[in-house]
Order: C-alpha cells, then sequence, then structure tokens
C-alpha cells in the first residue's frame, strides 16, 4: 500500500495509508494537485492540526474507511436512524475542548463523514434542554438584560407545552 | 473605476447612497490630481479614510444583496453583489471578516444605517421583526443583539461570551472557538429533520449570540418547505383563500395552519353495544362499553400513521414511536398535505404491501397497485383557545376507495360526533430525544 507521510502543527510525522489520507478532502486535492501521489517521500503540512487531534482523525478514518458512500436513495437514509454507533459513541467519549477541536479539524481537513457525526453528537447535546442547562453544559454566558430576556421568553412562548 | 462610474447609478438607489458615491468620486479624483498618496487621503468632510468610504459603500451593497438573496429574490440581489464586488473585489471575505471582527468605524451612524437605507427603498421591511402580536418593547432584538456584539470590549470579535473564570487558565476550546458555518450546522442537526424548533427556541433563549444564530432566517424557511412542500409559496403569497403576509419565515412557522411534528393526535371514541341476551335469564341484558383510542402521527417528510387501537394513550403513542423497523400490522401508513387550513391524508391498508410506492417524494402522483384499498380523509385544523394552535383536529371527509379491476368504489363514512369525535394534540416527549439526520 502506498503511503504518505502528514506533519501535524506540532512537527509530528504520521505515516499514513493514502487511501485513508485521501478521505480528507483537503488532503485529496492537495495530492492531486500537486502530483504528489507517487512521491514517496512527500510530507504534507497540516499547520492547523496538532498531533493529539491528528492522531484521533486518523483512527476514525481507519476505522470508517470501508463505509458506503452515503447515497441519496431514501431507503438507506431510513435505515441510518440508530447510526452513532456504538463504535462512534465511544470515540467521541472526549471532553468538550476536545470534541470542538475534532470539529475544526474536520472542517479544516473537509472530512464530511467526521464532521457530521461531531456536529450531531454537539446537537444532542443541545436538544431538550433548557437555556440555564445550555448555558451550563457549554460555560455560556448569560448577556441579556431582565428585560431582553423577558422579551426572548414571549417571543418563544408559542412552542411552550400547556 | 471606470465601472464604477458607469454603473453606480441604480434605479433603487435613493438620495444617500448617491451623495456618499459622488463625495467618494470627488475625492478620489482630488487624490489622483495630488499624486497617490495612501493613508494621507481624507475627506474634507467626515474624518474616515476613503478606502473605508469604499469598502463600507461595498459592505452596505453587500448587505443589502444577502438580505435580499435571504428573501427569495436573487435576481434582484445580484446586481447589488456585482456593484459590491466591483468596488471592493473581495468584498465576500472583508464582510465575512467585517461580522466577526468590527472595525471603528462600524460604530460610525452614516455607513451603518446605509443598509438599512437601501433596505428600506426595496421595501423589504426590517429582516427579522418580531412576531405581529408580541409587544414591542424593545424593538427588534435581532438588531440589538447584532449591535451589541460588535463591541469588542466585551465579546473581542466572537458571538458567545464564556462564563469561565478569565483568571483560571483553561486552555480548552469554547463553543464560542466555532466559526459561524459550523455553528449554523450544528444547529440543523438541533432542529434536525423532525423540525424540532422548540429546542431551537430554548437556543435562541441562552444568550444573544445563540439569539442572533437561532433566528437565521434560512433555518425557518427551509422548515417551512418541511411543512408545505410544495405548497409553502413566498412570504407575502396568498394562502388558498384566506391571504396572509409574514413578516418572517419564523412568522409563518409559527402563524400559518399547520400540524404538530412532535406528538400525536389523538382521540378516544366510546360507545356502547348490546349484547347477546342470555339463554337462561330472560332479564339480563348485557351491555359491552367498547373504547378505543385513534392515534394519527404526522412526519415532516410528508408521511403519515394512523393507528385504532384500545391501548391506553401512554401505551399507544410508543407503537407510532419507530417509522422503520418492520410494517406493523395495525399501524396504516399514508401521506398527507396541507391545503390552507384542511389536511388531507391517503392511507393504506395496512396489509398492502405499501413500501413499494411509498417512496414518491410529496407532490407526485402515487402509483397504485392494480387491486387496493385507499383511505381518503379530511381533517380541518381548528384552534382552541385553552390550547396550543393547531392542537385540534375536526372531521370533514372519510371515504374508503377500494379498486377492483380498474373499477372505483368508494364509499363515505358517516361522521357522528359519537365515533369519529375530534383529535386533540399531546406532545410525546420520546419522539424527539435524537437527531437523526440534519435540516437539510
Amino acid at each position: 500500500m502506498p503511503s504518505i507521510k502528514l506533519q501535524s502543527s506540532d512537527d509530528e510525522i504520521f505515516d499514513t495509508d493514502i487511501q485513508i489520507a485521501k478521505c480528507s478532502g483537503t488532503i485529496k486535492t492537495m495530492l492531486e494537485d500537486c502530483g504528489m501521489e507517487d512521491d514517496e517521500n512527500a510530507v504534507v503540512p497540516l499547520p492547523n492540526v496538532n498531533s493529539t487531534i491528528l492522531r484521533k482523525v486518523l483512527t476514525w478514518a481507519h476505522y470508517h474507511k470501508d463505509d458506503p458512500q452515503p447515497t441519496e436513495d431514501d431507503e438507506s437514509k431510513e435505515k441510518r436512524t440508530d447510526d452513532i454507533i456504538s463504535w462512534d459513541a465511544d470515540f467521541l467519549k472526549v471532553d468538550q475542548g476536545t470534541l470542538f477541536e475534532l470539529i475544526l479539524a474536520a472542517n479544516y481537513l473537509d472530512i464530511k463523514g467526521l464532521l457530521e457525526l461531531t456536529c450531531k453528537t454537539v446537537a444532542n447535546m443541545i436538544k431538550g434542554k433548557t437555556p440555564e442547562e445550555i448555558r451550563k453544559t457549554f460555560n455560556i454566558k448569560k448577556d441579556f438584560t431582565p428585560a431582553e430576556e423577558e422579551q426572548v421568553r414571549k417571543e418563544n412562548e408559542w412552542c411552550e407545552e400547556k | 473605476m471606470s465601472d464604477v462610474d458607469s454603473d453606480g447609478e441604480a434605479p433603487n438607489e435613493g438620495g444617500t447612497s448617491a451623495s456618499a458615491l459622488d463625495e467618494f468620486r470627488e475625492s478620489w479624483q482630488r487624490e489622483l490630481a495630488h499624486g497617490h498618496r495612501p493613508g494621507s487621503g481624507t475627506t474634507q468632510n467626515s474624518n474616515v479614510t476613503e478606502a473605508e468610504l469604499l469598502q463600507a459603500k461595498a459592505e452596505s451593497l453587500f448587505r443589502t444583496a444577502v438580505q435580499l438573496e435571504q428573501r427569495g429574490k436573487v435576481y434582484d440581489a445580484i446586481p447589488f453583489y456585482r456593484k459590491a464586488t466591483q468596488i471592493v473585489p473581495d468584498i465576500e471575505f472583508k464582510f465575512y471578516e467585517q461580522q466577526k471582527l468590527s472595525h471603528e468605524f462600524v460604530s460610525n451612524k452614516k455607513f451603518h444605517h446605509l443598509a438599512g437605507d437601501f433596505a428600506k427603498q426595496l421595501d423589504l421591511g426590517q429582516p427579522d421583526a418580531t412576531e405581529g402580536g408580541a409587544d414591542q418593547e424593545l424593538d427588534n432584538l435581532f438588531d440589538k443583539f447584532h449591535r451589541d456584539l460588535r463591541q469588542d470590549s466585551i465579546y473581542s470579535g466572537k458571538m458567545i461570551a464564556s462564563s469561565r473564570d478569565a483568571s483560571v487558565l483553561s486552555t480548552g476550546l469554547h463553543f464560542s472557538d466555532l466559526p459561524p458555518e459550523i455553528v449554523m450546522r450544528i444547529l440543523r442537526w438541533v432542529v434536525s429533520a423532525q423540525l424540532d424548533m422548540r429546542s431551537l427556541e430554548q437556543c435562541a433563549a441562552v444568550c444573544k449570540g445563540f439569539y442572533v444564530y437561532a433566528r437565521d432566517e434560512e433555518l425557518w424557511r427551509l422548515a417551512c418547505v418541511k411543512v408545505w412542500g410544495h405548497n409553502v409559496g413566498a412570504l407575502d403569497a396568498q394562502d388558498s383563500g384566506s391571504s396572509h403576509a409574514y413578516y418572517s419565515w419564523r412568522d409563518m412557522f409559527i402563524r400559518r395552519e399547520r400540524v404538530h411534528f412532535n406528538g400525536c393526535y389523538i382521540s378516544k371514541t366510546t360507545y356502547l353495544r348490546m349484547g347477546e341476551n342470555s339463554f337462561q335469564d330472560q332479564f339480563y341484558r348485557p351491555v359491552q362499553l367498547v373504547e378505543y383510542y385513534r392515534y394519527i402521527r404526522f412526519m415532516p417528510d410528508g408521511k403519515v400513521l394512523m393507528m385504532t387501537s384500545a391501548d391506553e394513550p401512554a401505551q399507544g403513542v410508543n407503537k407510532l414511536k419507530h417509522l422503520h423497523n418492520g410494517q406493523r400490522a395495525d399501524v396504516q401508513r399514508g401521506r398527507y398535505r396541507l391545503y390552507g387550513d384542511t389536511v388531507t391524508l391517503v392511507l393504506q391498508k395496512s396489509q398492502a404491501r405499501g413500501t413499494g410506492h411509498m417512496r414518491q417524494r410529496r407532490g407526485s402522483i402515487m402509483p397504485l397497485e392494480e387491486d387496493s384499498t385507499q383511505f381518503l380523509i379530511e381533517l380541518r385544523i381548528a384552534n382552541s383557545p385553552k390550547r396550543r394552535r393547531c392542537a385540534q383536529l375536526v372531521w370533514s371527509h372519510y371515504t374508503l376507495v377500494q379498486k377492483r379491476n380498474k373499477v372505483d368504489t368508494s364509499s363515505e363514512f358517516d361522521l357522528t360526533d359519537a365515533k369519529y369525535p375530534p383529535l386533540w394534540f399531546s406532545a410525546v416527549k420520546s419522539y424527539h430525544l435524537d437527531a437523526d439526520a440534519p435540516l437539510v
């Protein structure tokens, strides 16, 4: 298997299978545009990703390398209802900071599957919570004045369960 | 610069913008005449540099274009985009930066209101007006929060303030470190394909930054498209019979008649049936009390499930919880559409193998098998003063259509109040726990 060297922001080199590296749209384009595919000693610098995160991303990519490409077919969509499978769930048992770093890395590296997975994880941390619970979960400061808060409450009254 | 000269006067522009442009043009030529001295050129009557004036002008054009596009007026938006890029070629990038990092001159009222002026001339109204009925104590929170978030001293260019103790060094990333497009991506997952707008509204109540994100018109527009499908129309369109104009997509989502997704519509039918007389005791006349419930659950993608069952709601709603795991024999499946204040359901007979023709999207004609049985139901969406909007469905038609050897026979059900009482909505929490697909 041909491999490729990826260099993290803290200068660690990752020898990576080219097929796995290519799940990143960014790396794929880089390799194809620069004609680096056949060059064994080519090093792809990734200045926006540190080694800890890059290692996690590559672990994920390795596990998901055989995933079928998502199709537009309605039927396959219906089957994916429970698709944070247990491996992914375990993979994402990380602290919030790491989760956000994974999101940024997936965004930068253009790995759609990982980006959707991580965004969905954050969304599920938000869903069904009260504003105060959301603030607590993400350490967010309430910056409303009492009058503003009251008006937002009024605007949102329509969806309160009665 | 000749591009700007020839293109500068658009029919929609009024005095403010034109004079700003003239002013700029004059001083620009003056500067050219004096030789190029970058940085030193300031206009006489305002203390901003020309580059800034130029960019502010381009930005306001760009902002107007964005507002137009958000309202679906793409063609109207294009000339504004074009003009903006003619003035500052990389305006899109700069505009984006501008939204994050506020420059000093944004506080300059003159530029700040340029966009508003264009918007007013085009009669766009307020970008995110609050719903009509609400008291307007503070005018337009969206705009106010937008302004507030530009204050560098508090937000330092970010949308969300951290509650972490600033003196304690923390290395982990905060929510505010995520770029706007990621936050929007997350919010699409929060809303999800199930249109959990309640969770989105909860987000809006978290802080100013979240409010601005959660009031994003595109999210609400997508939600409206999901609910009304092809019939969604435009904000100022006529809604089959009664005419409505909506302030925003959010306003439409809240005020227009629709069905709720985060629960079930339930009715209880009770009737008495005379039992068989006893053979031995002529005076014993058994009477049976028959009690059953009807459940209807609507999905945002146009699907609907209906079930009649003797189960109490506590158990009954669970049977409609999972849509995909196999065909339950007692659940009828079909599709529905909204027309004004009526919702029309087409249901297949439960034992029919329905999967083959269920795949069609809303709006396409449903191909039928040779012999089939269909239930056509028409329900009127009603409001009751005590409950939330659209909480009641009243029967208006119920027809059984049987197709045998290419001959349709249809029979109407007699919709007596006793047998077909109105259905009432009740929210079911477990229907909305996890996102299964983002809003698209």
